[in-house]
């Protein structure tokens, strides 16, 4: 009887996975300032900081992408690191408290920055929201043209929430 | 593994707008995702579905490594997870988005009333083993939860159309938007399919059409979710086993409401109603009517953080009848002819984090059956995730097969004496322990591995009253059934997939002293110790698609049906991003195979002696 939510109870994927998933596919719709990347052969880097199960869980999802020729690594930051080199900085749930400050600190660094719903997602150019069970996600337009990057209006358009430029 | 874009190797193969759309399920708080689900699930995907180009349900469940589907007529299958198997197989819980469509006159589903627009289904999910607490009633051997799209999903025109040697199908649909998050579809379908024949190439006389409307309404707020959903179909059937009669008309319709609400404090409250109706005949000779009213709620929150709580209860009222018109000397009929029964249930159910890697999940349901009162399903999983890509699982629950109006209404009379008759038959029991494993080796492969040891008391048998007749309905027989399961994946490349699933079942069943001993035990079912397969699915590039899938079944011992191999295989052209073609040959290793016994024996299970032939058909899909 008991039978359309009770399923619904073990349906579905895990969301760490989806953004998981998400963080490398964004790639191809963004434009990093030329001077961004040493070569057309140097990898993208994406970061992690205060959620080392996504970080493992992205490192597995991202095993062996390439974004055109380029290697994607995937790097964990201590809160104390610097994110230099970074090009797709995810701050997790456990940056929560020190996200503020670095993402003013990382404003005009050309970096994707990208919040987990459940971090303070206040100035991430990203965040993730969770809406009607599917992970979509927010962007914050002022935010990433303060860092100099671009994003192509076919992810805009996937956007459910777009905050327009300044 | 579990198929769906569950593993990352899945996910990988989504573009970024199918991403967009992949259920996570955070609807409920309560709600945990399939790689923790302490259960043998196996998920189909709309994918898959889709790639199989399978038409009909049973059809579709063929995908999932862990049911046994047989097909009896063009009309009738034998659907079962471990085990018990028959036309009528009882010990199953079928749910199309949340409505029960198991039937309260024999436990069993009549397939040939079920069907879903393959393109609008999002997923099955198929679990193995008892799901009683949570899903509900007649979950004793495997829950089939199938799961269409919102209508927010399905936008825009769809048109199908095709048909071969056996079949020929069309389908169109339409979904559109009408407001600020309120989005519709309505569709309409049909088919006709070429009766099949028997061994000896008589003409099986199970040819049967079937046409189904229907419709889906979905409005999303800030925090709630409504859906309003029905559907009507009418099907005529011709009929096996006697061609004196007339055909079956098979009819029917349902409505249904849901209503979720996203609770200020997190947790989720749901409603749901729904009205069902079906109605099958034969002129002059029967007509079952049944009418069934249910109601649902469920509530679901997190307390403390470490208490996962989900606690609800329904409430379903059928009302069947069926008259059968007298046949004398043998005269079989209901007594009642007609009858209200009420089920009704109170749940609840806490997963709690014992440590950041070991749950344990406590449930209890009770239930009220029409016939024997109160009965409890109680429900212990432990599960255990060490890494992010590994599962082990544990269980041990309770679930009952209550009794059915067939155990205990009907009557059969040869002359003046009374020669079967229902009576006292009670619930059928299980106590089931299982265990499991399901992981991602790498990030390439998924897999997943589930053993069960069941153990059955008081099943069906056949007693006499004082050593004469009447024969009565009773429950004299016990055993124990165990066995594993195991199926797959592995992305080879990235345009090549390779999935498998084998399951190996052994029953040991007996009567009890005193009893009377009237037919083997197999009457209990007709299973194959061992199912194999192996399915490869190639993207060729160029909006080129080749599947292949190869099944083994091994033997089914009463009615026999030899152990037999077959192979589907289908290529599948997206011409454009509107139009796709296909063509698709299932049974292609043998011009006929029978696949659930010969005639000849007990008609308890249903078999016929029809075979299924070879066939191809071509099929033409455009979305605009």
């Amino acid at each position: 009887m008991a039978g359309g939510a009770p399923a619904r109870a073990w349906a579905g994927v895990d969301e760490t996975a989806v953004k998981a998933t998400y963080l490398y596919k964004f790639a191809p719709f963004i434009e990093w300032p030329a001077s961004t990347f040493a070569s057309p052969t140097s990898p993208l880097h994406i970061c992690v900081l205060g959620d080392d199960a996504f970080a493992g869980v992205l490192e597995q999802a991202a095993m062996g992408q390439r974004l055109d020729g380029r290697p994607i690594m995937v790097r964990r930051l201590r809160t104390a690191d610097k994110p230099t080199g970074c090009h797709i900085l995810y701050l997790g749930a456990g940056a929560a408290k020190s996200s503020g400050n670095l993402l003013r600190v990382l404003k005009g660094s050309p970096i994707l920055t990208v919040s987990d719903r459940g971090g303070d997602g206040q100035g991430a150019i990203i965040q993730f929201l969770v809406k009607d069970g599917r992970v979509r996600f927010g962007v914050d337009l002022a935010a990433a043209n303060a860092n100099g990057v671009t994003i192509s209006s076919k992810l805009l358009s996937l956007a459910v929430l777009v905050k327009p430029g300044a | 593994m579990v198929s769906a874009p569950e593993t990352l190797a899945d996910l990988r193969q989504l573009s970024i707008e199918d991403l967009a759309n992949v259920d996570v399920s955070s609807v409920s708080k309560t709600a945990q995702p399939l790689s923790n689900a302490p259960a043998a699930i196996y998920v189909i995907t709309r994918d898959d579905i889709l790639r199989s180009g399978a038409t009909t349900l049973p059809e579709i469940l063929r995908l999932a490594p862990n049911l046994q589907v047989a097909r009896i007529t063009a009309t009738s299958y034998a659907v079962s997870a471990r085990g018990f198997n028959g036309s009528a197989a009882d010990k199953l819980l079928v749910l199309i988005d949340g409505r029960s469509v198991y039937t309260p006159f024999s436990h069993g589903v009549f397939w040939d009333s079920q069907d879903v627009l393959p393109e609008d289904i999002d997923r099955i999910e198929v679990i193995s083993g008892p799901g009683a607490t949570l899903w509900g009633a007649n979950a004793v051997n495997g829950v089939i939860n199938i799961l269409t799209r919102r209508s927010s999903e399905t936008q825009g025109v769809s048109l199908r159309a095709g048909g071969g040697d056996r079949e020929q199908f069309a389908s169109l649909q339409y979904g559109g938007t009408l407001g600020d998050g309120l989005t519709y579809r309505i569709y309409a379908d049909g088919m006709r399919q070429t009766g099949n024949e028997t061994a000896t190439g008589q003409d099986a006389r199970d040819g049967w059409s079937r046409r189904q409307a229907g419709f889906r309404l979905d409005w999303s707020g800030a925090d709630d979710l409504i859906t309003l959903q029905g559907d009507v179909y009418k099907g005529s059937e011709e009929q096996a086993t006697a061609p004196l009669f007339a055909d079956l008309a098979n009819s029917g319709g349902n409505l249904m409401a849901r209503w979720t609400r996203t609770l200020s404090s997190g947790g989720t409250l749901q409603v749901q109603a729904y009205y069902d109706q079906i109605e099958r005949s034969v002129p002059g000779r029967y007509r079952d009517t049944l009418r069934t009213y249910d109601l649902d709620v469920q509530h679901s929150f997190s307390l403390g953080g470490r208490h996962q709580i989900v606690w609800g209860g329904g409430y379903r009222l059928t009302e069947d009848d069926f008259p059968i018109a007298p046949s004398p000397p043998k005269t079989q009929f209901f007594d009642p002819v007609s009858s209200r029964q009420t089920l009704t249930n109170l749940f609840a159910q806490d997963a709690i984090t014992l440590t950041p890697t070991l749950t344990l999940t406590l449930g209890l349901k009770l239930e009220n059956e029409p016939y024997v009162g109160l009965e409890p399903l109680p429900n212990l999983r432990l599960a255990w995730k060490p890494t992010n890509t590994t599962l082990l699982w544990l269980g041990v629950s309770r679930a009952v097969r209550s009794p059915s109006r067939l155990d205990r209404d009907f009557v059969e009379v040869h002359g003046a004496t009374v020669f079967l008759t229902g009576r006292d038959f009670q619930s059928e029991s299980l106590v089931a322990y299982q265990l499991g494993y399901r992981g991602q080796p790498s990030a390439r492969s998924s897999v997943s591995v589930s053993a069960y040891y069941n153990v059955y008391d008081d099943l069906r048998s056949f007693e006499l009253t004082g050593g004469g007749l009447p024969i009565v309905f009773a429950n004299r027989m016990e055993g124990e059934a165990y066995g594993i399961e195991a199926w797959g994946a592995y992305q080879m490349t990235d345009w090549w997939r390779l999935s498998g699933g084998f399951t190996w079942l052994h029953k040991d069943l007996r009567y009890r002293p005193g009893s009377a001993n009237l037919v083997s035990t197999d009457i209990a079912g007709n299973d194959p110790d061992y199912q194999a397969s192996v399915r490869s699915m190639m993207d060729l590039g160029s909006g080129v698609t080749l599947d292949l899938d190869v099944r083994r079944i091994g033997e089914l011992p009463d009615p026999v049906s030899p152990a037999y191999t077959e192979l589907g295989a289908r290529v599948r052209w997206a011409v454009s991003d509107s139009v796709e073609i296909a063509l698709t040959g299932v049974n292609l290793l043998n011009d006929r195979h029978l696949e659930f016994g010969s005639a000849s024996a007990n008609v308890q299970l249903g078999a016929t002696g029809i075979e299924s032939a070879r066939s191809v058909s071509v099929d033409l899909r455009w979305r605009f």
